[in-house]
């Protein structure tokens, strides 16, 4: 099956400075992708290079196939695009931004628009407001609705949830659910929101100085992520703490062991039967965690 | 296309109608200035009173009413204004890479080029448009308060001007869309090809009043656009005309060149 979005040595240069070098990421049909890294990193970069807005200094990138510069009207008929900062026309109202960008094509199915307008809470009367009186929340809205109101088969939004308030991240949320159920939409999302990342990524690819450092899925990062594991007793305990492979005995106390484990704990939770365990609290998977350990700044299981 | 014209349109609306009227008006008091001259050898008296750098850059202008009637067209702040809009007209690339707005339109299939089109439209359509709301404005000043019996301009020279002012315009709108191409910043491509529209004009005037710097006036679009040469037909229009098209396309030429190539 053709990648909906693949990138091989995607490289660019501003003058001596490092945009993106030696990218390539393949990004399958129907995932939901988090590009995750930090400011400057090199995301929007790449976000710019797959839309043809930025031309890259060496390597090639297409979308479903087409690529981004020799084949960009194509490529782009099948793209929605978020920009990190939505440019407006703050003389139009909402209702005629969208019609613009109708205009320009493809045209939306109207029943679709009106669709995402409920789901993100705009009223008629908010279209016919002036985009200058928008709050940053309000012109973000908009933006995912011009995005989405394609149906494209690629998605590609850049801080998508920056300025929404908490209902309209959970809009967010569902909508890129249906998509991913769907199958038939690709997305790919850049965010410094990780827990938004979390909820609707199912692989995520980091990127650092312009460098791909990992590409994984959640459930891998998962598996080799540490948690901390809090064991507490009611009287103190001589026992030692039970060695299991890619443990980490972080404090030991005789009434408390702090523990940072990997994987299945099923095996520890036997060897404490006969100790006089008052709690045991396990910490959740944080992807904050996962990707400190990915740029080298955690241990690792 | 259309779409982004008619956008582009929809934002400059009131300004170029704030202008169009600003030169009609103009049009309306120069015709009312020359009608209370003529008869008592106003003209003649006035052109007395001019000093003769004047009499050299304005021509028949002072000499009769025809000629004074036709200033509209050559008058430096006239023309520097017309060339103005035109150049700022022509910059809304470099202002749509500035604001991002590029992104969204080209974020779409769009292809590259309309953005340096949609502007090439909209200036040579303003350059085109206000010589031709000036002339109608002449015209219905003329019909309005030209006395009797007053020599009305020659419809033939009017539209020599005309096409003239227009192709000064085109001229500068072509290298402020050149300019555009290669800006990140609106503000510093229309700076840039404004300031250097008026020093053209001025190293024009220059050339022309002083003989020994005369090769100077050759390095500027506007010896190309001598409103007192054209009002004694002692110009070539088709070359001058020529040169100034051609200069302009140079400039569309680069734009186009450039813009298909930049990142923005």
């Amino acid at each position: 099956m053709i990648a909906a979005i693949r990138t091989s040595e995607l490289t660019k240069y501003y003058g001596r400075v490092i945009g993106v070098e030696g990218l390539s990421l393949d990004v399958a049909q129907g995932e939901v992708f988090g590009f995750l890294g930090a400011n400057g990193a090199g995301k929007t970069t790449t976000i710019r290079m797959l839309l043809d807005l930025l031309r890259p200094t060496s390597g090639a990138a297409s979308i479903l196939g087409f690529d981004c510069h020799r084949q960009g009207l194509q490529a782009r008929r099948l793209v929605g695009y978020l920009p990190a900062e939505m440019p407006m026309y703050p003389e139009l109202s909402g209702a005629s931004y969208l019609a613009f960008l109708s205009r320009l094509g493809p045209p939306p199915s109207r029943a679709h628009l009106d669709r995402l307008l409920r789901r993100f809470d705009v009223s008629d009367l908010d279209l016919r407001r002036p985009m200058r009186d928008y709050s940053h929340g309000m012109k973000r809205k908009l933006g995912l609705i011009q995005a989405l109101m394609t149906e494209p088969r690629v998605l590609i939004l850049d801080e998508p949830t920056s300025g929404l308030d908490p209902l309209m991240i959970e809009a967010f949320g569902e909508t890129i659910d249906e998509l991913a159920q769907s199958g038939r939409t690709t997305v790919m999302l850049s965010s410094h929101v990780l827990s938004e990342v979390e909820r609707v990524c199912s692989r995520i690819g980091l990127i650092r100085t312009g460098r791909l450092v990992a590409v994984q899925t959640l459930s891998e990062l998962r598996a080799v992520t540490p948690r901390r594991l809090t064991v507490t007793f009611s009287r103190p305990v001589q026992a030692e703490v039970p060695s299991l492979p890619g443990w980490t005995v972080v404090a030991r106390d005789p009434q408390c062991w702090v523990i940072d484990v990997c994987g299945p704990i099923g095996a520890f939770v036997t060897t404490l039967a006969g100790l006089p365990v008052s709690d045991i609290s396990l910490a959740p998977f944080a992807l904050e965690d996962a990707i400190l350990r990915l740029f080298g700044e955690a241990p690792s299981c | 296309m259309l779409t982004l014209v008619g956008r582009t349109l929809g934002r400059i609306t009131m300004l170029t109608t704030a202008l169009a009227g600003l030169l009609v008006a103009f049009q309306v008091a120069i015709v009312a200035i020359a009608a209370s001259l003529e008869g008592d050898e106003g003209f003649t008296r006035l052109a007395g009173l001019a000093p003769a750098f004047l009499q050299q850059v304005l021509g028949p202008a002072l000499t009769s009413f025809a000629g004074l009637t036709s200033l509209g067209f050559y008058e430096p702040l006239i023309v520097l204004l017309v060339v103005e809009f035109a150049i700022y007209l022509a910059t809304e690339p470099a202002g749509d890479v500035e604001s991002g707005l590029v992104d969204l339109v080209l974020a779409r299939p769009l292809p590259r080029h309309y953005v340096v089109t949609r502007s090439l439209l909209v200036m040579t359509a303003a350059a085109g448009a206000l010589p031709g709301v000036m002339a109608l404005g002449l015209w219905a000043s003329l019909a309005w308060l030209a006395p009797a019996g007053a020599a009305w301009p020659e419809p033939r020279v009017v539209g020599l001007l005309v096409a003239h002012l227009m192709a000064v315009a085109w001229c500068f709108g072509g290298a402020g869309l050149a300019a555009a191409a290669w800006a990140r910043r609106r503000g510093a491509a229309q700076a840039a090809i404004g300031v250097t529209a008026v020093a053209m004009y001025l190293l024009d005037f220059v050339g022309d009043a002083w003989p020994d710097a005369g090769w100077l006036a050759w390095l500027s679009p506007f010896h190309a656009f001598h409103g007192a040469q054209i009002l004694s037909e002692s110009t070539h229009a088709a070359r001058d005309l020529s040169v100034l098209f051609g200069l302009g396309a140079l400039g569309v030429a680069l734009a186009y060149w450039k813009f298909q190539r930049r990142d923005v």
